[in-house]
């Protein structure tokens, strides 16, 4: 089963046709190709393992069961991903507690919210606004993390390598990844808060890799969700702009993050704004600044698990800074940018 | 003519005896028809006549109504209406006519305003300090207030759905966050704002010198 699903992983690259899928195919087969010696090596290089890891997770298909625990807490998903000629879908949902459900498709995301009025959340973007980094940016001597790898373990059935990811100040959290051995696939990945402390944890209970995937199994369950109401947020123009301006900003984030890029969009209440994606080539956070009544709020951090939300109102705008990154990123972004923002307010200019 | 049950209904939404699926239906209902909304501010007069409150309402039942066919309206240091309207479902609709009648809308967006010159017939207790204490209109205060911040909730909600979907690098991990955290409300964290101007600024200077 798992020489299948490799060979399924290296057809899903070659048919999602896209430029860097093929660059990833063509890196995939010169490992393949390469001498055991050489195999053996690259075994415990964390740059081979991360590589493999972001192709298995998109390019693979499976289904399988997770539990997410985090400190009062624990949801059980089901997770079930297909990768072919007509790109990616995904569905994954809660099983327990409130329907919630997320469905990809392609571009497109849908997102049930649950409550007394269950909403679809709906999103469309042009592509990923996060460039791919080359990933020996990430395990360079400069890099704002330290990599290595720490062992082998058996998770859900499978043999695992671990790798372990721990951030060089407290702007990030640090990382801890099982990877299926024969394919590089994702089974457990551990957040790590900057004191060292696990916060939250992600497992596969039971995964089948390398299986077929009816449309049927995809359909979604918020179709049939009472009193559903779509909203839209999408891009207006796809203005997407590469980051060259990120030494305007660089005293206004953490070190190690960049401007990665600037986008537009337009919430469901019509209010149009802009976004501006920062990464240091694992974590990332955007920012968004809209107008708003001229009327001040004063700055709040709203924790939704890891994700850590800051938002200010004054001057006629908002301003949020969202990302799965400590309170203290979001706090010093926000506080940076939520006075006058000379750097801000005209980053396309 | 206005059935006796729906009587009922608008006399346990002002009692805030309806549980918050039930207001928010009798919202929606109300947003379409126009007898109840009358009927809604019938009571509301009647109620505050009872408490002895001075009203404006002339002009607060045509607020009520240009709010509910969505028509622009006028309401001074507020930009409330323009904040639903694109989402301008019914029971949007139908609670700017209760942030209409209740003149809360102002308070909602600026704690520290003063709400003495703001419109609508409640001379007390305006601020969102006490959302839910037992006012002369009990229920409508959290009902507006629950609104506003599904507002606010959505539109966070919206913005950490786009974050994830941008820096969606390594597939469902990006996802799994909607799924888990999505559920909850948020758990506040109390931090202490920081004096980072001064610091920014040194720091814009020393950059600017390089």
């Amino acid at each position: 089963m798992k020489r299948e699903a490799e060979k399924q992983a290296l057809q899903g690259a070659e048919s999602m046709g896209d430029h860097r899928s093929m660059q990833m195919l063509a890196l995939a087969v010169l490992l393949l190709g390469s001498l055991t010696g050489a195999q053996a090596q690259a075994d415990d290089d964390v740059q081979h393992w991360l590589d493999r890891m972001a192709r298995a997770v998109e390019t693979l298909n499976y289904r399988g069961t997770l539990v997410h625990v985090r400190e009062n807490r624990v949801d059980t998903l089901r997770i079930i991903h297909r990768a072919d000629d007509d790109g990616v879908r995904e569905r994954i949902y809660a099983i327990d507690g409130e329907p919630r459900e997320v469905l990809r498709d392609g571009n497109k995301v849908r997102c049930l919210l649950p409550g007394d009025q269950p909403k679809v959340l709906e999103s469309q973007l042009a592509g990923r606004l996060l460039p791919h980094l080359p990933i020996n940016r990430l395990t360079s001597p400069e890099s704002a993390y330290h990599m290595a790898m720490a062992g082998s373990e058996r998770v859900a059935g499978l043999n695992t390598r671990i790798v372990n990811i721990e951030p060089r100040d407290q702007y990030r959290y640090g990382y801890q990844l099982w990877l299926e051995e024969s394919t590089g696939m994702l089974l457990r990945y551990a957040l790590i808060d900057p004191d060292g402390r696990q916060l939250q944890q992600l497992s596969f209970t039971s995964i089948e890799l390398g299986v077929s995937i009816s449309d049927a199994e995809l359909a979604p369950a918020m179709i049939d969700a009472p009193k559903v109401l779509t909203t839209r947020l999408e891009d207006t123009d796809g203005r997407i702009r590469s980051g060259r301006r990120h030494e305007a900003f660089r005293d206004r984030v953490p070190p190690g993050f960049r401007l990665a890029n600037i986008g537009r969009g337009r919430s469901e209440n019509g209010e149009e704004f802009e976004h501006l994606l920062f990464s240091d080539g694992l974590a990332s956070f955007s920012i968004y600044i809209e107008n708003a009544a001229p009327e001040a709020i004063s700055s709040r951090i709203k924790a939704l698990g890891a994700v850590h939300v800051f938002t200010d109102q004054g001057d006629g705008r908002a301003l949020t800074v969202v990302g799965e990154v400590p309170a203290a990123t979001v706090e010093f972004v926000g506080q940076r940018f939520r006075r006058g923002g000379e750097g801000s307010q005209q980053p396309n200019e | 003519m206005m059935s006796e049950s729906n009587r009922e209904h608008l006399s346990c939404l002002m009692d805030g005896e309806l549980d918050r699926s039930a207001q928010q239906f009798l919202l929606r209902r109300m947003a379409e028809d126009s007898e109840m909304t009358e009927a809604w501010r019938r009571f509301h007069t009647l109620r505050a006549c009872m408490h002895g409150e001075s009203l404006a309402t002339g002009n607060l039942a045509e607020r009520v109504a240009a709010a509910i066919s969505d028509e622009p309206v006028a309401m001074p240091g507020s930009r409330m209406a323009a904040w639903f309207k694109p989402i301008a479902g019914g029971a949007i609709a139908a609670s700017v006519a209760l942030v209409a009648i209740v003149g809360i809308n102002s308070s909602m967006l600026d704690r520290q305003a003063d709400s003495s010159d703001q419109p609508g017939f409640v001379s007390q207790s305006t601020s969102l300090d006490e959302p839910f204490t037992r006012s002369t209109v009990p229920s409508t205060v959290p009902v507006s207030f629950s609104e506003t911040s599904t507002a606010e909730r959505q539109r966070i909600n919206g913005h950490v759905l786009r974050h994830h979907q941008a820096s969606g690098g390594a597939g469902f991990i990006s996802y799994v966050p909607i799924v888990t955290g999505v559920n909850s409300q948020g758990v506040e964290i109390q931090f202490q704002p920081r004096q980072v101007d001064d610091e920014a600024r040194s720091r814009e200077a020393g950059a600017a010198g390089r």
